[in-house]
C-alpha cells in the first residue's frame, strides 16, 4: 500500500505553525527567521487571524517502463487553513487539505478533499525561568529560547471509502483515515544572531485502525520526525517592508509499518532524510516560502516495492503563502 | 501589539534623528549631539546654540537636588556631584519645506509642508539608588526597573517609559538607534545591552500641536550610563 497519504495530511499544519507572527509581522524585517516546512515556536499574536495556502508537489520516480503496469507519477497536496491568536500564547488553527494522485497513463487516480486538521498551540519562553509567551516582546526578548508545544488531530470528514474507477478502495488514495488520528510535537527556537535562527522539531503521530466498506481493516503506522532548520536573513529592505532569508531544513521521518487485518503490511514504513533548501519571503504582512525538497537518505522496509511512497519522491516543490491580519 | 508596529517604530525613530550624550571630563560633564555612538549616518558630533538646554535637575541619592555649576552653554558644560542629572533640550520650531528644512515655525515658513516642535532630555545615572524608578521630571522620562549598573554586557534591562509619570504604551525604544520594540500597557520594555560602556537607551513621542506654529511636538528622551565592559 502506498503510505503517502498519511503523512501529507499532517504535515501541513505542522508547517502553519511556523507562520505565527515570525512569518508576518514585522519581526519579518528584524526577528527570527522561520523554516520553510517544519513547526516553529511563534504563536500568532492575541486577537491576530493567519489565512494560509500551500501546494505541495511530489514527482516521484518511476521504475518499470512498460505502459501496462503504470504507476505512481506525481501527486499535489494543497492546503487551505485558518488560525487564530486567542491568548498571547495560544493559538488554533483548522485546515482543510485537497489531494490529487495521478499515476502514469492507465492507472487509476484520486481527487478530493481530505480529513480536516485541527490543532492547539501553547507557546513559552525561557528568560531567567520558563514562562508563557507574553503580550509584548522586544526584539531583545524574541532572542531568548522559545519554544511551543502542539496538538491536534484530524477529524473523519473525508471519503475514507472513496471508490477508484476500477471500484476498488485503495486505503492509500482514500480521502480520509475513518477515524481521527492523533498528533503531539514540541519545537525549540533560537535567534543566535541578528540574522541567524536556528529551530527544532520534534513530533509524532498515531493512527486508529478503520474497517473499510470492502471489509478490509488498516491501522497506518506510526510517524515520528525530527526537523532541524537554519534561516538566515539574506536582504531587508525597510522601506519597501520586504525581507528575504535563504532556509536550509534537514526533515528526518520515521514511518512505521501499516497493520492490514491485523498482520504488518509489507512495502510500508521505512526511515528518510530529506533536505530542504529554498527562501522565505515577507513583504508586509505577507510571507511567501519556496522550497526543494529531496530525499538524500533512505531506508525502506521493502524498498524495491514502495514506489510513490515517502522516500521514493524525484523531489518535491513545496509553496506557501500566509496573511496577517 | 507584539511584533506588527515595528514599522512605526521605524518611522517614529527617524525623529530622532541624532543621539545626545553627556561626556565626563574630570569633574566636568559636557553635552553632545552627533551620531558617535550610533550606527546612524552623519557627523560625530553636531553643533547647537547657546539656548539649547533649556533646564537641568541634579541630584543624589535620595533624589534631592543638588548644586550644579554651569560653566559653558555651547557645548553645554557643567560640574556637580549629580547621581542623576537631567537636561531639559530644545532646538525649538523646525519646518519642512519642498526644498528645505528651516529652524522655524510653519507661520514664518512660505510653503510648509509639514512642522514640528522638538522637545527633547537626556537622563544620565552616575551610580544607583531605587529613587531613580521615580521620574525626575515632566514630560516623556525613560525609567530603569531595576540597578542597571548590576548588569553586564548582553544582559537585559527593562525600562519603563512615562509621560508626566503615567506609562506610555506603544512608545518605540531604540538601543543606539537601533529600534527594539514597543512598551507594553505598563511602559514597559526589555532591552539588551550588547556591549560595555556607555549606554544609549532612547524613546519618542508624536503628539499633535495646536499653537499654530507646528503641527506635532515631538518629545524625546534618552537615558544614559555605563557598565563595565
Amino acid at each position: 500500500m502506498k503510505r503517502l497519504f498519511a503523512i501529507l495530511l499532517w504535515s501541513p499544519a505542522l508547517a502553519l505553525a511556523h507562520h505565527g507572527v515570525a512569518g508576518v509581522g514585522a519581526a519579518a524585517l528584524e526577528g527570527p527567521g522561520a523554516p520553510l516546512e517544519s513547526a516553529s515556536s511563534t504563536v500568532l499574536p492575541a486577537g491576530k487571524t493567519l489565512l494560509y495556502a500551500k501546494l505541495d508537489h511530489a514527482k516521484f520516480k518511476t521504475y518499470d517502463p512498460d505502459p501496462t503496469a503504470p504507476e505512481s507519477d506525481y501527486a499535489n497536496y494543497w492546503m487551505v487553513g485558518v488560525g487564530h491568536g486567542f491568548t498571547p500564547w495560544f493559538s488554533a488553527y483548522i485546515f482543510a487539505p485537497y489531494h490529487a494522485k495521478i499515476d502514469e497513463p492507465g492507472g487509476l487516480d484520486s481527487k478530493g478533499w481530505a480529513d480536516l486538521s485541527v490543532m492547539g498551540q501553547i507557546g513559552f519562553k525561557y528568560d531567567n525561568g520558563f514562562s508563557l509567551v507574553p503580550a509584548n516582546e522586544s526584539l531583545d526578548d524574541q532572542e531568548d529560547w522559545h519554544f511551543t508545544v502542539f496538538g491536534g488531530g484530524t477529524l473523519p470528514t473525508g471519503n475514507a471509502n472513496h471508490r477508484l474507477a476500477g471500484g476498488t478502495i485503495d486505503p492509500g488514495k482514500a480521502h480520509g483515515f475513518g477515524k481521527n488520528s492523533l498528533s503531539l510535537g514540541v519545537t525549540a527556537t533560537k535567534q543566535l544572531s541578528r540574522d541567524l535562527t536556528f529551530n527544532l522539531e520534534a513530533s509524532a503521530i498515531r493512527f486508529r485502525e478503520y474497517t473499510y466498506d470492502d471489509g478490509n481493516r488498516v491501522k497506518f503506522g506510526t510517524e515520528n520526525r525530527l526537523n532541524g532548520s537554519l534561516s538566515y536573513r539574506l536582504h531587508t529592505n525597510p522601506d519597501s517592508r520586504f525581507r528575504v532569508d535563504g532556509v536550509l531544513e534537514a526533515q528526518y521521518l520515521a514511518l512505521g509499518r501499516d497493520i492490514e487485518n491485523g498482520v504488518g503490511a509489507t512495502a510500508t514504513g521505512g526511515k528518510m532524510l530529506y533536505l530542504v533548501p529554498g527562501v522565505r519571503l515577507y513583504k508586509d504582512n505577507m510571507s511567501f516560502a519556496f522550497g526543494f525538497k529531496k530525499p538524500v537518505w533512505t531506508r525502506l522496509n521493502e524498498s524495491s516495492q514502495q514506489q510513490g511512497a515517502e522516500g521514493k519522491e524525484k523531489y518535491r516543490l513545496i509553496f506557501s503563502a500566509s496573511i496577517l491580519f | 501589539m507584539r511584533l506588527l508596529p515595528l514599522f512605526a517604530i521605524l518611522l517614529t525613530c527617524t525623529a530622532q534623528a541624532h543621539d545626545l550624550w553627556l561626556a565626563k571630563d574630570g569633574k566636568h560633564l559636557t553635552l553632545y549631539q552627533g551620531h558617535r555612538h550610533s550606527g546612524h549616518a552623519g557627523a560625530e558630533t553636531m553643533a547647537y546654540g547657546s539656548n539649547f538646554v533649556t533646564a537641568n535637575r541634579c541630584v543624589d541619592e535620595r533624589g534631592a537636588a543638588r548644586p550644579l555649576a554651569v560653566v559653558g552653554t555651547s557645548p553645554w558644560t557643567a560640574s556637580g556631584d549629580c547621581a542623576a542629572l537631567r537636561l531639559d533640550i530644545s532646538s525649538g520650531y523646525w519646518s519642512k519645506t519642498p526644498w528645505e528644512t528651516k529652524n522655524a515655525p510653519k507661520n514664518e515658513t512660505p510653503g510648509a509642508i509639514k512642522s514640528w516642535l522638538s522637545k527633547e532630555n537626556l537622563k544620565r545615572l552616575e551610580r544607583w539608588s531605587p529613587a531613580f524608578v521615580q521620574p525626575l521630571g515632566h514630560g516623556l522620562e525613560i525609567l530603569p526597573a531595576s540597578d542597571p549598573f548590576a548588569l553586564k554586557p548582553g544582559d537585559k534591562l527593562v525600562v519603563v517609559v512615562v509621560k508626566d509619570g503615567k506609562p506610555v504604551t506603544g512608545a518605540p525604544v531604540a538601543y543606539h538607534g537601533d529600534p527594539r520594540g514597543e512598551t507594553d500597557p505598563d511602559g514597559r520594555i526589555a532591552i539588551r545591552l550588547r556591549h560595555g560602556g556607555l549606554q544609549l537607551i532612547a524613546t519618542s513621542l508624536e503628539l499633535p500641536l495646536k499653537d499654530g506654529k507646528a503641527d506635532v511636538e515631538i518629545l524625546a528622551s534618552t537615558l544614559q550610563f555605563e557598565i563595565r565592559p
